[in-house]
This record gives structure tokens, C-alpha cells and sequence, in this order.
């Protein structure tokens, strides 16, 4: 997963298609300087006859980037608790009128995702598909290593939910500077990919552990002729 | 200061008092479903799944959804519409003839149907409420998502 996909640059966007010439609009323009260029891209794409560049996603996926979608509606609400003080809501759980329900995305038993909304926050927990034991140490050394760079990468949790490998934060902040479809993008591309890191990673274990065990037996061979 | 609460405006133009009546109506009576309530549905359901009818059970048992911050209630009607909703086999045609409140319902337990059936059979029953989801949001729009997350006492 690559934090590239906020470092795009604005000019790849400057392209006439993006900005399309007056059409009849239906749908409400008052909002489109909240959306990204690929989502303005995307409204009037039937129009211009822009073409498709994304791969098909699994009704699992589509289901959690739908529900992300929803969720992100995020606003800056100071603490009602502390004076001056801005926490989030999610994470606190002071008042439950702030707090949406927790709703859980599942594949199957193996893989789920939980989403809390609140008012100003946004947590996504994930369980990664782990089939032995062996994956499920590479699962927990990959989300370690990523959660004690969690200050580089903005938007991770330093620890993960209970029951789930690793968790998202997403507050007002964030969908204030940052696109809020890319955020979800990038989420679902990180559900995505960590499956064949998990996997590209258990092949390394396996033919790394295959060559060791070679070299050691190597020696008795050698010394018996 | 008047001694009673004096719920009139002096001059009261004509809309305000139905208003009124509302707001009152609205706060004094809270609707709270209990298990009593629920239990002939829950009986009604499971009769009429063990006859093979998934789609009607489902249509009974979304007629009045609860509204209960009961965790027994919410657990046996999250199972009993979860159970229906996990046998109706036309889900687009469901969907059709159902109103925009029953929509809102089958959302909220397509969420709650996932989480129920994760761990019951390597959770392969969770296809079936993917497929609910995707077909729900294809009708409905973002907005269903939004109203089943805002719900608690469902």
C-alpha cells in the first residue's frame, strides 16, 4: 500500500477533461469543490466518454467502500466535556448521542471490517485473512511495523481493535485537507493489497526457511563421501 | 409568571396547535417494544420459514420494526429477520415491492446479519447479505447506509 495516491500531483488533473464545458447539470453543483477530479471525472464521464481504468471490486469490497463512503461524513465538533479541547468522539465515547452504531462488514469468519462513525471521527478496524499460524505471526510483525510509523502514515491507529489486526483513525482534520473518496480509496486498495503482501511474504518465509535447511544438511553429505 | 405551563401562544395562529398536540403525543408516548410484543412475530416467522416462505416471513417480520434499548430484544429480532432474510431467494424483486422505511429495516439487519453469521458456518451465509447490501445501496442510494448506522434502538 502506497501513501503516493495523496501525493498525486494537481497537474495530472489539469487535463480539459476535468473540467468540463457548461452541460446540463442534474446533479447539485453546489458541492463540487468538495469532490475530487476523479469524482467530477466520474459524473460527467458518460458525457465526455471518459474510459474505465479501475479493476472490478468483490461485492465484499464494493459493500465496504460504500459503507466508508456514508461514514466519512465527518465535521469539526469540539469536546462538549473539556474546555478547548478537541477529541475524537469515537475514541472518547463521552456522549452517545455523537456516536453512530458499529456496523461490521464480513466476508467470512476470517475476514471483517468494523466501522465506528461518530461526528468528528471515523475508526476502521480490519481483520486480515490469515489461514495458519504462520500468517498470522506475518500479519502481526507487518501491522507492528506499520502501526510504530503510525505518526508518517496520518491516518493509522497505534493500536489495533480488539479482535481485528489493524485500525484506521479518520478525523475532521483529515477529511479537511485530504480527499475524503480518495481516503476511501485508499482503504479499500490497502484491504486489497495487504492479502498479496501477506502471501508474497509467506513464500519468501517458506523458500528462505527451504534454502537454510539445504545448506545445513549440505554438510553431512559432504562429510560422509 | 404564570403558575401553569402555559402551552398556548396569546394569539395562536391556526397550523401551531396541531403541532403542539404532535410534539406532545410524541414525547409522552415512547415507544418501546418488549419481548411480549415481539414474541408472536418471532412465532408467526418461524412458521412460515419452515414452510418455505423466506420472503413472506421477512415481509411480516419488517411490518413493524422495534425500537427497543433492550440487548434480548434487539438480539432475538436481529435473529429472527436475519434467519428470513438469509432464505428469500428473489432479493431484487424483494426489494421492488418493499416501501423506503422497510428499506431503512433490511439495511440496519443486513449489517446485523453479517455480524450474526460470521461465525456460524466459516460464514458463508455472509454472500447472501453482501449481495442484499450491494442490491439495497444500487436502489436506495448512499443514504440507507446512513440511516441504518444512525439507528440504535434497532
Amino acid at each position: 500500500a502506497s501513501l503516493s495516491l495523496f501525493l498525486v500531483p494537481i497537474e495530472k488533473y489539469r487535463a480539459a477533461e476535468c473540467f468540463p464545458p457548461p452541460l446540463p447539470l442534474h446533479h447539485n453543483t453546489r458541492h463540487l469543490s468538495r469532490c475530487s477530479p476523479p469524482r467530477i471525472v466520474a459524473m460527467f464521464g458518460s458525457k465526455i466518454g471518459a474510459g474505465k481504468g479501475e479493476k472490478k471490486l468483490t461485492p465484499y469490497l464494493k459493500a465496504v467502500k460504500s459503507t466508508l463512503t456514508a461514514a466519512v461524513c465527518l465535521r469539526n465538533f469540539p469536546s462538549q466535556v473539556v474546555e478547548r479541547h478537541n477529541k475524537p468522539a469515537v475514541e472518547t465515547q463521552w456522549a452517545r448521542e455523537l456516536l453512530l452504531a458499529p456496523v461490521v462488514i464480513a466476508k467470512n469468519d476470517k475476514e471483517a471490517v468494523k466501522i465506528e462513525g461518530s461526528i468528528n471521527a471515523l475508526r476502521i478496524s480490519i481483520k486480515i485473512k490469515q489461514m495458519d499460524t504462520m500468517e498470522g505471526i506475518l500479519v502481526n510483525r507487518f501491522a507492528s511495523f506499520l502501526e510504530m510509523r503510525a505518526e508518517d502514515f496520518v491516518i493509522l491507529r497505534r493500536k489495533a481493535m480488539e479482535g481485528y489486526d489493524i485500525s484506521f483513525l479518520i478525523t475532521h482534520h483529515h477529511t479537511e485537507t485530504m480527499w475524503r473518496d480518495k481516503l476511501v480509496d485508499f482503504v479499500v486498495k490497502f484491504i486489497q493489497e495487504i492479502n498479496s503482501e501477506i502471501s508474497d511474504l509467506r513464500l519468501n518465509v517458506n523458500s528462505r526457511g527451504r534454502k537454510v535447511a539445504e545448506h545445513f544438511f549440505l554438510q553431512f553429505i559432504k562429510k560422509k563421501k | 409568571p404564570p403558575s401553569r405551563p402555559v402551552l398556548f401562544h396569546p394569539v395562536p395562529p391556526p397550523y401551531s396547535f396541531i403541532r403542539l398536540l404532535l410534539l406532545l403525543s410524541a414525547t409522552m408516548a415512547k415507544i418501546e417494544t418488549k419481548m411480549e410484543d415481539l414474541e408472536p412475530v418471532i412465532d408467526r416467522c418461524s412458521q412460515l420459514m419452515q414452510g418455505g416462505d423466506y420472503s413472506g416471513a421477512l415481509r411480516h417480520a419488517i411490518e413493524h420494526p422495534i425500537s427497543s434499548k433492550d440487548a434480548k430484544v434487539k438480539e432475538a429480532a436481529a435473529k429472527n429477520i436475519c434467519a428470513a432474510m438469509a432464505g428469500v431467494g428473489a432479493i431484487v424483486k424483494f426489494i421492488e415491492n418493499a416501501e423506503e422505511t422497510e428499506h431503512d429495516t433490511l439495511m440496519k439487519y443486513t449489517f446485523k446479519g453479517m455480524d450474526i453469521y460470521r461465525n456460524e458456518n466459516k460464514g458463508k451465509n455472509c454472500a447472501k447479505f453482501l449481495k442484499w447490501h450491494d442490491e439495497l445501496v444500487k436502489k436506495c442510494g448512499l443514504g440507507v447506509i446512513m440511516r441504518a448506522m444512525v439507528d440504535k434502538k434497532c
